[in-house]
């Protein structure tokens, strides 16, 4: 089974905690980094770390650089890391303005942030359809 | 050939005739025999006016014969009877003859036919009389002359319909009555004549005036008139009433203009429900974004003390419910916000006069905690007194401003600068300040609404201030940006109009 090194960008500290407790658990990723916002990626990035993510989990509020920022900038910087986009947002338009501004997907956060393993499979499907499992 | 006077007589060209001194045919030459009709033997003895066809026998006395013996000569012209009944015109010139003692002897008459000469001056009196009766009747046009002084010699049936004068009004007058008394101050009818008689015509259209003193749009023209000699003999005019053309055209003006205004009010008010269309966009996005994360927060945290309950982890219970009443607390500020930034757009403008010293003074006051606690530096310079505009609203916009220049400082002393000067026509405000500064491509970020370039914990703060600083410019029909370089503060700059 592969396993995708992934890094998540999510400003609420609970919320990421739960987040990665799901990813952790699955087994099916190997979290390299977990950011508070774009500007904390981008400096980690920059510092050239021992191993690059192959796919960056990033949420779209957050204060400083957000999401589409992220998906902005790497577009130009990073073109081989897929950034997959998320948010409590359930607006069609909001799925169809992050995949123009970059994104492979987008994914809908789930109602609680508890209930994070369902989130966990489905963004490994999505891992495996974009980046070859 | 010995010449005498008989031969002469019966040779000559021209119709003779000898009468008597009571006026009665003598003799005649052949050419007068020619001319009338008669030979010499029919007419001899009867009174001249036989040639008239007149029968009665006793009348030879004429007043041509009295006036020629009076005169020594006279010339009368017309109308006379051939014997055979037709008509010439004639003229006949008489000469009274005398005897060597000077007593009247008789008189000689020369008759000579000049129907032809005159057939064609007829013509010419008939055609010009027919032209002249022309003019006098046409009706639309006011046709008539001037004399070279500019007073009026002749009139038309337009004329008095047009301008409501008769012939007997105006005849005589100065042509100055038919202008209205600006053009009259201005000498504007003897310009006209000026132009007509230095390039043969003056056009124009203008006001006119009738008789009643009403106003009439007329065409005019102008034409200089010169005699056979190419002097200037007067000049003629020409007035047409174009008034009810003039009044459609101003009207169709009018409602082309009408329809014109009615499409800007539509192309306005279509920009204000787009304008109200992008809010209510945005406003979705908000509610979907950014007030559904905390109720998630608050019910994520719920459940989890949900689970802590049923697994009897009791001591985990205090932090979720500490963190649940924070997000709880998160949602109440997000809403209140939410609210005030709608309450910008909504509320009616108001349109006053404020006092520029009097609205910063205000937006100090009311930052009067933020100002003590930091030790602040504030200077205001304001090179404008009022401006207009809603008071309530442009207190807020500078409490939001110098707010953030108190809050953004990295803990050093805030030192805060508030100008204001006349630029292009408008009024260029700039709050200045020694804070932290804003990164190049991040000056036009901070504007939108929610959105956040610290963390909380750094800076407090829940993204709105300056989205409505943005909203209560844009409403005031101004600009707003910010300009900053790294570490030496941020500025903000407002350009407002005048009125």
């Amino acid at each position: 089974m592969k396993i995708f090194r992934l890094a998540i960008v999510e400003n609420d500290e609970d919320e990421r905690f739960f987040m990665s407790e799901a990813f952790r658990v699955s087994g099916k990723f190997e979290i390299l980094g977990e950011f508070g916002n774009g500007d904390q990626l981008t400096e980690w990035l920059d510092g050239s770390p021992g191993e690059l993510p192959e796919l960056i989990l990033s949420d779209l509020n957050m204060p400083g650089k957000n999401g589409y920022d992220i998906m902005d900038e790497l577009k130009t910087t990073y073109p081989d890391i897929a950034v997959f986009a998320t948010s409590t947002s359930s607006v069609v338009s909001t799925r169809e303005k992050c995949i123009r501004a970059g994104a492979r997907d987008f994914i809908a956060k789930p109602d609680i942030f508890i209930a994070y393993d369902t989130f966990v499979s489905e963004l490994y499907q999505l891992a495996c359809r974009y980046l070859g499992g | 050939m010995h010449l005498n006077s008989n031969l002469i007589f019966r040779n000559l060209a021209e119709g003779t005739f000898l009468l008597d001194k009571t006026g009665r045919i003598t003799t005649c030459n052949a050419a007068a025999s020619a001319i009338t009709g008669y030979d010499e033997a029919e007419i001899a003895g009867k009174p001249f006016c036989v040639i008239d066809d007149c029968q009665d026998d006793s009348i030879t006395h004429s007043n041509e014969l009295d006036e020629a013996l009076k005169k020594k000569k006279c010339v009368a012209e017309g109308w006379k009877l051939r014997k055979d009944g037709t008509r010439y015109w004639a003229e006949i010139s008489y000469s009274p003859l005398f005897d060597d003692s000077e007593g009247l002897a008789g008189y000689c008459a020369l008759l000579r036919d000049i129907t032809e000469q005159k057939n064609k001056q007829f013509d010419l009196l008939e055609s010009e009389q027919r032209y002249r009766l022309m003019v006098e009747q046409v009706g639309d046009y006011g046709i008539f002359m001037l004399d070279t002084k500019g007073c009026i010699v002749s009139w038309n049936e337009g004329a008095r319909r047009i301008k409501g004068y008769s012939a007997e009004d105006v005849i005589g007058k100065y042509f100055a009555i038919f202008y209205p008394e600006e053009d009259i101050l201005n000498g504007k009818p003897a310009w006209e004549l000026k132009i007509a008689r230095s390039t043969g015509k003056y056009e124009e259209e203008g006001w006119r005036l009738r008789k009643d003193g009403s106003r009439f749009w007329a065409n005019v023209v102008i034409t200089a008139v010169y005699d056979a000699e190419g002097r200037l003999s007067g000049f003629g005019k020409v007035t047409r009433d174009l008034t009810e053309r003039k009044m459609n055209e101003q009207a169709l003006r009018e409602s082309s203009d009408k329809y014109k205004q009615l499409a800007q009010e539509l192309s306005l008010a279509n920009s204000e429900l787009s304008s109200v269309n992008r809010e209510l966009e945005q406003f979705t996005a908000i509610v979907s974004h950014d007030l559904k994360e905390p109720v998630r927060t608050v019910r994520s945290f719920l459940y989890l003390m949900d689970q802590h309950v049923d697994q009897q982890k009791f001591d985990l219970l205090k932090p979720s419910i500490g963190k649940g009443i924070r997000a709880a607390q998160r949602m109440h500020e997000l809403i209140d916000s939410l609210l005030h930034y709608s309450q910008v757009s909504k509320i009616g403008l108001q349109h006053q006069q404020v006092n520029v010293e009097d609205m910063i003074a205000e937006a100090i006051q009311n930052l009067n905690d933020a100002v003590e606690q930091s030790g602040a530096q504030i200077r205001v310079d304001s090179g404008v007194p009022f401006i207009y505009g809603d008071r309530v609203q442009l207190v807020q916009l500078f409490q939001n401003l110098l707010g953030n220049a108190l809050k953004f400082t990295n803990g050093r002393e805030p030192e805060v600068a508030v100008k204001s000067w006349v630029e292009d026509g408008g009024v260029r405000f700039v709050v200045e300040d020694n804070g932290i500064g804003i990164s190049p491509e991040n000056l036009d970020k901070i504007f939108e609404i929610f959105r956040r370039l610290h963390f909380a914990s750094q800076y407090p703060g829940n993204g709105v201030g300056l989205a409505v600083c943005k909203k209560v410019v844009e409403r005031h029909r101004g600009k707003i940006w910010a300009e900053s370089a790294r570490g030496k503060g941020a500025s903000f700059h407002i350009m407002l109009p005048q009125i």
